[in-house]
């Protein structure tokens, strides 16, 4: 996309308003190309993005920075979680609802 | 949907927390801003995802019923995009925004208008409605 999106981060500040990332066990259920995981990636104990498209999956593992935490990315879709029960504290539908 | 707020509900730890964070259907100014001020070209209209909208409602309004979530915080606040040129707006309106808003003539010249008036550090800006719901696990769940 051409245009600067959302510059000023005001979809991360509401988020850290409404909710503690850091230390928990997060998800975020239709991350897409990971705009929107890579800006709060350091703050969960554990991060995990998941989205049907593998292509948008590819593009978030190669556009992520540096950093001693990365997220895990994976191909599901939000009625089909592969995950145990009572293992996240936190799920963001991001654009996925 | 209301079988993927299920599964958040199955995954989540009993304290846990939803959030629905999502843009909204609803109509947004095309803007010119310019150092010192801005204008509005008129109006987009927001309004063919809304369907889609009406239906993440209908299943967050199901599950709270349900007592699967309860509602706890809900705000919308300003998404903004801005482009630099006019070239790059209408490549990003028919690359992404396609199927999702309408922009009409009228508003397009209107913008492109206000556009070359060359005001110093104008800009193209789209303030897209956003929602951000926060909503508790609770412990009943919807079976089948």
């Amino acid at each position: 996309m051409k245009a600067a999106r959302d510059p000023d981060g005001a979809e991360l500040h509401h988020l850290n308003k409404t909710c503690e990332l850091k230390g928990k066990n997060v998800l975020e259920i239709g991350c897409g190309d990971g705009k929107f995981i890579r800006q709060y990636q350091v703050m969960p104990r554990r991060l995990v993005g998941l989205d049907p498209g593998l292509s948008d999956l590819y593009t978030a593992k190669s556009n992520l920075t540096d950093s001693i935490k990365l997220p895990y990315f994976i191909q599901a879709v939000g009625e089909k979680l592969p995950f145990p029960s009572h293992s996240f504290d936190i799920v963001i539908f991001a654009s996925s609802l | 949907m209301v079988h993927a707020l299920n599964e958040a509900h199955r995954i989540l730890i009993p304290q846990g927390i939803m959030i629905d964070l999502r843009p909204l259907s609803v109509d947004v100014p095309l803007e010119i801003i310019y150092q010192g001020g801005g204008e509005s070209a008129g109006m987009i209209d927001m309004s063919p995802d809304i369907e889609l909208d009406r239906a993440a409602d209908r299943a967050i309004e199901t599950v709270s019923v349900e007592q699967v979530f309860r509602e706890s915080w809900v705000e919308s606040f300003d998404f903004p995009y801005y482009w630099k040129t006019f070239r790059d707006m209408k490549a990003d309106l028919k690359e992404y925004w396609m199927t999702d808003v309408i922009v009409p003539d009228e508003v397009l010249q209107r913008a492109r208008i206000l556009f070359r008036k060359r005001r110093p550090q104008t800009q193209i800006l789209v303030r897209v409605q956003m929602k951000l719901g926060k909503y508790e696990k609770q412990k009943k769940v919807i079976v089948g």
